[in-house]
C-alpha cells in the first residue's frame, strides 16, 4: 500500500522528498510528509493523540 | 491553574528562568508561519513567543530525539553563540555536534569523505542553518528547528519557537532539550538533579565578537 501524506491525504510518490518520522507527541504512530506540504509548512495533526505539527 | 504548571503538568524549569534567559523575546520582524507561537506584540514592536509552547515543544522534541539512535542524531549551528550549547549537547547526549560552517555534501554527496546519514537534525536557526535544513529535506530526514518569530518553517517538521539569537536562551533550550533527551532514554531518573549545569551549555561572554 502506497504512503500518504498525514497534512493532505495524498498518495506520496516514490523518489520524492518526503519525510515520516514518529509523532512527537505519542511516538506510537508514524507521520508521513510530502516535499509540498513539507515546502508550505501544512499542518500536520496526528490521527491517534491529536498533536499538531510542526 | 497553580502557577508553576502549565493544564495540570510542570514546567520543564520555573517560567521566571524562562523569562531571565530571554527564550521568549522575539524580534521585530513576524512570519505567518510562526504567527501561532506569538504571544503578543509589545508597544516598542518586539513580537514575544509564547513561553508556555516553547516548554510544550521542548518537551516533545526530547520524546522525539529520544527515539533515535543517539549517534544518528546530527545538531548543527552555524550562529556563534550555538555552537557552545550544540557541542555540550553532543557530549551529553552522545550526539554528532557540528558548530561553525557545515561543509555542503554532509548529508547528500556520499564521495565526500565527512559524508553521514543521519536519521534526525537539529537546526539552530533554519535560517543560518539553510544548507543542513535543505540537505536534509533532499535526504528525507526530519527537521527540528529552534525558530524564532521571523523564521520560516519550511523543510521544518518540529518547531521549538525560541529566541535562537540570545546566548542565555540558546544555553537553556539546549539544555532543557539534553536533560529531556536523557529523561526519555531512561538515562537520567525524572526529577533527578542533572549534573550539567546551564552555565557549562553558555558561551562565554566575550568569547564571541558578532
Amino acid at each position: 500500500m502506497a504512503n500518504v501524506c498525514t497534512s493532505c491525504n495524498r498518495e506520496i510518490a516514490q523518489g520524492t522528498r518526503a519525510v515520516k518520522f514518529l509523532c512527537p507527541g505519542c511516538t506510537e504512530l508514524e507521520i508521513w510528509r510530502c516535499e509540498h506540504c513539507r515546502k508550505l509548512s501544512n499542518v500536520y495533526v496526528c490521527p491517534k493523540c491529536g498533536y499538531t505539527g510542526p | 491553574m497553580e502557577v508553576g504548571e502549565i493544564e495540570g503538568r510542570e514546567w520543564l524549569v520555573e517560567m521566571d528562568q524562562y523569562l531571565s534567559s530571554g527564550v521568549h523575546i522575539g524580534t521585530r520582524q513576524k512570519t505567518g508561519a510562526m504567527a501561532p507561537f506569538i504571544y503578543r506584540v509589545r508597544p516598542d514592536g518586539l513580537y514575544v513567543l509564547d513561553v508556555r509552547k516553547a516548554d510544550e515543544r521542548i518537551r516533545a522534541a526530547g520524546k522525539l530525539l529520544a527515539k533515535f539512535e543517539p549517534s544518528r542524531v546530527v545538531v548543527v549551528s552555524a550562529r556563534q553563540y550555538g555552537q557552545q550549547p550544540v557541542l555540550k549537547f553532543g557530549e551529553v547526549t552522545k550526539t554528532i555536534a557540528i558548530a561553525g560552517r557545515f561543509i555542503p555534501g554532509t548529508l547528500t554527496n556520499p564521495t565526500y569523505k565527512g559524508y553521514m546519514e543521519p536519521h534526525a537534525l537539529v537546526a539552530t536557526d533554519p535560517l543560518a542553518d539553510a544548507q543542513p535544513v535543505s540537505e536534509a529535506a533532499e535526504a528525507g530526514i526530519p527537521v527540528i528547528g529552534l525558530c524564532d518569530t521571523d523564521n520560516e518553517t519550511a523543510d521544518i517538521d518540529l518547531v521549538i519557537p525560541t529566541n535562537n539569537k540570545g546566548r542565555k536562551a540558546l544555553a537553556l533550550v539546549y539544555w532543557l532539550l539534553a536533560r529531556q533527551v536523557l529523561r526519555e532514554r531512561g538515562e537520567l531518573v525524572p526529577d533527578a538533579p542533572f549534573g550539567v549545569s546551564v552555565e557549562e551549555f553558555e558561551t562565554k561572554p566575550g568569547a564571541v565578537k558578532e
